[in-house]
């Protein structure tokens, strides 16, 4: 198998999907409806034009604890960005973003010599852009469309799974190019926005 | 487990619709069956069973060493990479055959 960077940073599923789309990046997985049995899922977000340099991000909801935390460790790598979406316990997304940003944990057979502070970590800090992921019952049209930004800022009540997806708006993308998370989507007159959707990887 | 298991199974009918709908923008969707793993959640559905249950697949699974969270988490990277580039629409089971005998 090759190496994660080199995979990554190849991404071809990402460029035609990118043709298909419109905009440089688009959803390129969405593996999972993240049940109680099966709560983590790793979505590629984007990454730019594939060509050498570029920043792949993956997205792991439900990646604080348990499985989603494996893969989180196992993608990461210099050419990859990991987002980590969790729901409840922040220490174990600090302690993730820790180990993760810091190097190999003592013991780990994982090289990480060339696995050096280029990607960036993300948890904790979350409560912004990336919000509408921490959630530990997240499906699909969810995620999508409170990552539009519909109820940034609040948690709803109660249990997103009983909550009425027909309600929810339109679904919209969120995606992370090179280091950064945009929203690329349009608000709900279908206009796109713009550079003020933008935000660093620092501040989310 | 009544419910975990039907919700094992409806997930893997949203795989498939999913992959489908979503196969001509190049997106692939999957769905990992793992094995029982000490997790969390997992020890939510057990509950005090845990211990035997976790026992009892491991000696089922090969080499008797029983599924680790990073053999998941390959598994996903692998199917996540070029290698997988023809999976699409599948629910792959991972749990070092420990199924073969339930």
């Amino acid at each position: 198998m090759l190496a994660p960077t080199s995979w990554m940073a190849r991404a071809d599923s990402v460029q035609s999907c990118t043709a298909a789309g419109g905009d440089r990046a688009a959803w390129i997985k969405l593996s999972a409806l993240a049940v109680k049995t099966c709560r983590w899922c790793v979505h590629r977000l984007a990454t730019t034009d594939n060509q050498q340099g570029e920043i792949m991000a993956v997205f792991v909801a439900g990646g604080s604890k348990g499985i989603g935390r494996a893969i989180a460790l196992e993608l990461a790598g210099p050419d990859v960005d990991v987002v980590v979406g969790y729901r409840r316990d922040d220490a174990a997304a600090e302690s993730l973003a820790a180990e993760l940003s810091s190097g190999p944990p003592t013991g780990s057979t994982k090289q990480w010599t060339n696995w050096s502070m280029r990607s960036t970590y993300l948890t904790g800090r979350l409560d912004r852009t990336l919000r509408p992921f921490r959630s530990r019952h997240v499906c699909l049209d969810q995620v999508r469309s409170r990552a539009a930004g519909a109820q940034v800022g609040e948690d709803p009540p109660g249990d997103r799974g009983q909550r009425d997806l027909a309600a929810l708006p339109r679904p919209r993308r969120l995606a992370a190019v090179g280091r950064r998370v945009e929203h690329l989507l349009s608000d709900q007159s279908g206009q796109p926005r713009g550079p003020s959707g933008i935000w660093s990887a620092r501040d989310l | 487990m009544e419910r975990s298991g039907s919700l094992r199974r409806s997930l893997r009918a949203l795989v498939r619709y999913l992959a489908a709908e979503l196969a001509s923008r190049d997106v692939r969707i999957n769905a990992i069956d793992a094995g029982p793993l000490d997790t969390e959640a997992y020890r939510a559905v057990i509950g005090p069973y845990g211990e035997q249950h976790l026992a009892d697949t491991r000696t089922r699974t090969v080499g008797g060493r029983g599924l680790a969270l990073e053999d998941v988490a390959r598994f996903a990277r692998f199917i996540s990479c070029p290698n997988g580039q023809m999976i699409s629409g599948a629910a792959l089971t991972i749990d070092g055959g420990a199924s073969i005998y339930a």
